[in-house]
């Protein structure tokens, strides 16, 4: 029984190793590798500072929990009484803050990247404005060729919750909201950004591969939060243009002259062109 | 009743096939079974039994006789109960919390919109490709306008649903309609003689007043549910007919400025009248917004709120075109279709027939296209 405090102690850090160990082949990591070169870095700042924290805790558990051992039966020692050494408290309140002055210093450029528009990487085309609004992401673009204005074109192109870009290049959208706050999250692209009523928002991103990534509100934003749910479809250029087309094609149908697309059709376009 | 999709012909259908199909059927003998042939002709069957393991079909006639379906090779069958029971989950879950779990459009979130969700059991929705003398939308509406949404209203998107589960959600809605629809006939029916006043002002003894009831109940009812079920489904085949949907005579009148102006005039002019819900430059404050109209379905009531009311009893304001938000799709064909028939339900008749000559429906569609982007530098 008398041991039971230096085996509580030993049990977490273990325990903490041990789900590290596993969690990957148990699913219970990332929403898969990351699909943007931005997403990379971010993800290796995860694991910088998940080193750091794992490195302190197991250390700071294996310490406390060898002590707590060798102390059950140590009944001749007298313990060594710390408190009050001031350069103990110096030492660990330097440390920990040193830690957190390098973290804070190492991840500044990809933070600016992400965040800061003068830094956005070179050739950053905006390609559609997304707002968001109770539960639904309404998209407008430009009409091909053209580039996407702050304020609604005549041949602007409508569409909802279904957001296409091309794939290899950084490309940026205006965020917006129509009434509260939402959160334009992109967990394949590690791309997470609120949407605030009132701000135009710019986001960028650059999707790695082709494919069909998840788009999710990560902002409670109120009874319907669940149901907006999107998705961003990368492809190649020569399909993105495509994909404009057909939307123009479809948005300008007069009843006679072209055959006419459903919405429906619109979003299963994309789905059998990357493939 | 159902028409299955000319286009989708196959020997044997997944509905009458998979696993799930397999209890759902047999619960029920009054399902039905259609059949439908490459041309688009369909017949539909009640099932009396069905055996998925085996599947073998047995179908009656109308009149509950035995019959011989007729199918050749190629055509497709389809048992509709299975559609419509994972049609009825899917409603549950999406639909449910505004629209009601019998279609009222008085879900529990329904209260917090101004715009209130469609209450189907009218069978009538806004936003069809059917021409004005077609009171119901077609399927191919209703798919749309749950892909789409209703842009401006709190009617979400629900574009990334497969569609075979859209499908099976607006076969539901039809259902919820045509359910609706036949309580209301119901209603009006035993309405002529036992609506509550007539109870109340009858003399005679609350039993003889029950049998009598009941008496007129087995004399007529059979023979009014048969009448009342075939108006349904005369109108909501019409819908789905091909020659309903409203088509332009010619393609669309190029939106120059010279058709702009023409569209303008018609829209401020006395022929159209279209300015006086809208207002002349379309901001939705014309003078019947502030005029006093009578209630809905109550001619000659009027009403002690100012402004034009839809047939739910909902007050509705003619749309503010300024804005560009375009509830039944911004396509020019939209605009045309909602001009041609007008907006069903609403006080926004059909001017097909007063917009008649050649290019004027175009015109006016130009010209409120063109509303949003006024005194505004277009383009580039
Ligand atoms: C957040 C609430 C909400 C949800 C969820 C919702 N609707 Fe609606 N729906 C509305 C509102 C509000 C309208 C009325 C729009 C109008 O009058 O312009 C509407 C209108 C409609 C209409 C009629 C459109 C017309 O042309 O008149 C149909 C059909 C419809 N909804 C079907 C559905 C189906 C099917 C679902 C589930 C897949 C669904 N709705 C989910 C709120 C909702
Ligand atoms: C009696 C009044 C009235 C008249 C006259 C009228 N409208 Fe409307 N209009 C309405 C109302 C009410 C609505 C909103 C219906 C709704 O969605 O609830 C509307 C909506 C519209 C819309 C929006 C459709 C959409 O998809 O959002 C357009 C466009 C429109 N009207 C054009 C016209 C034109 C053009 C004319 C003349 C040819 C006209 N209206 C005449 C009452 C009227
Ligand atoms: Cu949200």
């Amino acid at each position: 029984m008398n041991k039971f405090w230096p085996i509580f102690f030993m049990f977490w850090p273990i325990l903490a190793i041990v789900s590290f160990v596993i969690a990957p082949g148990m699913d219970w990591w990332f929403p898969g590798p990351a699909m943007s070169p931005l997403g990379e870095q971010i993800d290796n700042l995860f694991y910088l500072i998940l080193v750091i924290v794992a490195v302190t805790f197991v250390g700071t558990h294996v310490a406390l929990g060898y002590v707590l051992w060798r102390g059950v039966d140590n009944k001749d020692q007298k313990a060594w009484f710390s408190h009050g050494s001031h350069n103990l408290e110096i030492l660990w309140s330097i440390a920990p803050a040193g830690i957190l002055m390098f973290i804070s210093l190492y991840q500044l450029d990809v933070w600016m990247e992400f965040r800061v528009k003068t830094h956005f990487p070179e050739g950053t085309t905006p390609v559609a404005e997304v707002t968001a609004r109770q539960f639904e992401w309404r998209i407008r673009y430009p009409a091909p060729g053209k580039k996407l204005m702050t304020t609604p074109q005549s041949d602007d192109l409508y569409t909802v919750n279904d957001l296409h870009v091309p794939f290899g290049r950084p490309v940026s959208i205006r965020l917006r909201s129509m009434d509260v706050q939402h959160a334009f999250f992109l967990p394949e692209l590690r791309v997470k950004q609120d949407a605030v009523p009132g701000a135009v928002i710019p986001v960028w991103f650059e999707a790695s591969k082709p494919g069909e990534y998840d788009l999710t509100c990560a902002e409670l934003c109120g009874w319907g939060h669940y149901k907006m749910r999107g998705r961003v479809f990368a492809e190649n250029e020569s399909g993105f243009e495509q994909y404009l087309e057909t939307l123009q094609a479809e948005q300008n149908f007069d009843g006679v002259t072209q055959p006419e697309h459903t919405g429906a059709q619109i979003a299963e376009y994309g789905i059998e062109d990357s493939q | 009743m159902f028409v299955s999709s000319p286009s989708s012909v196959t020997e044997s259908n997944d509905e009458s096939s998979g696993e799930d199909g397999a209890d759902a059927s047999d619960a029920r003998t009054s399902e039905l079974a259609d059949t439908s042939s490459g041309e688009g002709e369909s017949e539909s069957y009640r099932v009396a039994s069905y055996d998925p393991a085996s599947r073998l079909l047995s179908v009656v006639n109308e009149n509950g006789v035995p019959a011989q379906l007729s199918v050749a090779k190629g055509d497709n069958v389809q048992i509709l109960g299975p559609a419509l029971q994972e049609g009825r989950n899917l409603y549950l879950r999406h639909c449910m919390h505004c629209h009601g779990v019998s279609g009222d459009g008085a879900g529990p979130t329904a209260q917090y919109f101004k715009v209130k969700p469609r209450d189907y059991r009218q069978g009538v929705v806004k936003f069809t490709s059917t021409k004005a003398n077609v009171p119901r939308p077609s399927r191919d509406d209703l798919f749309r306008i749950v892909k789409l949404g209703v842009p401006g209203t709190y009617m979400p998107s629900f574009m990334l649903l497969p569609d075979e589960e859209v499908h099976a959600i607006v076969e539901y809605v039809r259902w919820l309609a045509m359910r609706g629809e036949m309580e209301r006939k119901l209603n009006a029916w035993l309405s002529l003689d036992y609506s509550k006043e007539a109870v109340a002002d009858m003399e005679e003894p609350a039993e003889e007043i029950e049998s009598a009831f009941a008496e007129a109940w087995a004399d007529e009812a059979s023979d009014n549910i048969t009448q009342f079920s075939e108006e349904l489904q005369m109108d909501w085949q019409e819908a789905d007919k091909e020659e309903n949907v409203v088509v332009p005579p010619t393609e669309r009148v190029p939106p120059s400025p010279e058709s702009i102006e023409r569209g303008r005039k018609l829209f401020q002019g006395n022929k159209a009248k279209c300015a006086s819900c809208h207002g002349l430059t379309g901001k939705g404050n014309g003078p019947s917004t502030e005029s006093f109209n009578d209630l809905p379905g109550q001619p000659g009531v009027k009403s002690d709120k100012a402004g034009l009311f839809d047939i739910w009893g909902n007050i509705v304001k003619p749309r503010n075109l300024t804005a560009g938000v375009f509830r039944g799709g911004r396509r020019p064909i939209d605009i045309y279709r909602r001009i041609h028939s007008g907006i069903k339900g609403t006080p926004m008749q059909a001017f097909g027939s007063t917009l008649n000559k050649e290019g004027e429906i175009w015109d006016v569609v130009n010209y409120v296209l063109s509303i949003p982007f006024e005194n505004k530098q277009g383009g580039h």
